[in-house]
């Protein structure tokens, strides 16, 4: 007769203690570390762009339904030349424009993302919900959301900086599988 | 009879729960640290300090960091740093920038020497390290940003990596439409493996 599973109840876990110490800490990474170095990982930026008066520095990412990957926002950074507000929404639609190419962190890597992407200046429309929204000073920003914000097929999620008239940028870190 | 695996089959793993408390906090530390005690992070930038004529113009600092076709190692990119100094009565007329990149050409590039943070070690980097007071051209952009006069730092924990035959370039670039003593700074930590 063979042995029976002995530790492997979810109910009845196995009691352990942690023994490491400063001189021999556990080394752990986090999921941007592991993503970056499997090819998973991904850098979206509008590069500094000027915005007039009245209008938002707008960045978009679009996960096509049927796309079988989930993305999850690892950072949002950027930077305003003036005060202005940084919003993140669920949803939302923006108008022409440009879709910058998201390049993936391990350089040099092959694998894209399956994301679509779109940027203009303006102001967002359709349907959106406001997720987020943060005051910003003249300088740089970075929100690290660690994989707060998901965005699985079939959603958008949408980031406005403004209004101008000012310099701005919006750069979009994530990893997807 | 030989015993079944008692431990971890892949589709049965061993549950457990952490009993360590506040008061005995099992420690664990980024790759960073581990990768410090054993003489393999390390760190390599500079500053360019230029007076500027009465029209004013742009003080850049470019760091790129190639990792040699062959090497054997990846390059992974632990934290960016440097900021912008300049005279308080001179900020009207400032703007800047900073500016992560991958791959591309240095113009007049100088060769900086990597420093092993592990103050102890005699392991010297694979990485090739250039330094630039142009920015560098026939990149692809991953992070840009404008930056205001002071210190920028963010810790990348890997975030960035740098397989064999390939660069990453870090650029700041202040401008003064007057003239006026400017001085940018980049710098790279990164640790091999």
């Amino acid at each position: 007769m063979t042995n029976s599973n002995v530790f492997n109840q979810s109910n009845g876990p196995l009691y352990t203690q942690l023994t490491n110490t400063f001189s021999a800490p556990g080394i752990e990474s986090t999921p941007e570390g592991g993503a970056a170095a499997a090819g998973s990982s991904f850098a979206l930026t509008t590069n500094n762009v000027s915005v007039g008066a009245g209008l938002n520095l707008l960045l978009q990412v679009v996960n096509a339904a049927g796309s079988g990957r989930t993305l999850y926002v690892s950072r949002i950074s950027g930077g305003t030349t003036a005060a202005a507000t940084l919003i993140v929404y669920s949803g939302g639609t923006i108008t022409g424009g440009t879709t910058p190419a998201p390049v993936n962190t391990l350089l040099g890597n092959t694998n894209t993302s399956v994301m679509t992407t779109r940027q203009n200046t303006g102001t967002l429309t359709g349907t959106l919900t406001s997720l987020l929204s943060i005051p910003l000073t003249a300088g740089m920003y970075m929100l690290n959301l660690n994989g707060s914000i998901i965005v699985p097929p079939g959603q958008t999620l949408s980031i406005s900086a403004g209004t101008g008239s000012q310099t701005a940028s919006i750069n979009l870190s994530w990893w997807e599988f | 009879m030989p015993n079944d695996h008692v431990f971890n089959p892949l589709n049965r793993p061993v549950y457990t729960s952490i009993t360590n408390t506040f008061t005995s906090p099992g420690i664990v530390a980024p790759p960073e640290n581990n990768a410090g005690s054993t003489g393999n992070l390390y760190n390599a930038g500079s500053t360019n300090s230029t007076t500027l004529g009465l029209l004013g113009g742009s003080v850049i600092a470019t760091v790129q960091l190639t990792n040699p076709v062959g090497s054997g190692k990846n390059v992974y990119i632990s934290r960016l740093s440097g900021g912008i100094t300049v005279a308080l009565n001179l900020l009207s007329s400032f703007s800047g920038t900073m500016t992560l990149s991958a791959n591309g050409t240095l113009t007049s590039p100088t060769t900086l020497t990597p420093v092993n943070n592990n103050l102890s070690s005699s392991n010297t980097s694979i990485a090739t390290v250039r330094f630039s007071t142009a920015a560098p051209t026939g990149t692809t952009t991953l992070l840009a940003m404008p930056l205001q006069v002071g210190p920028f730092l963010t810790n990348e924990l890997g975030r960035y990596v740098v397989p064999p035959g390939q660069s990453i370039n870090l650029s700041v670039s202040g401008s003064l439409s007057v003239g006026g003593l400017m001085a940018s700074t980049s710098y790279f930590s990164w640790w091999e493996a």
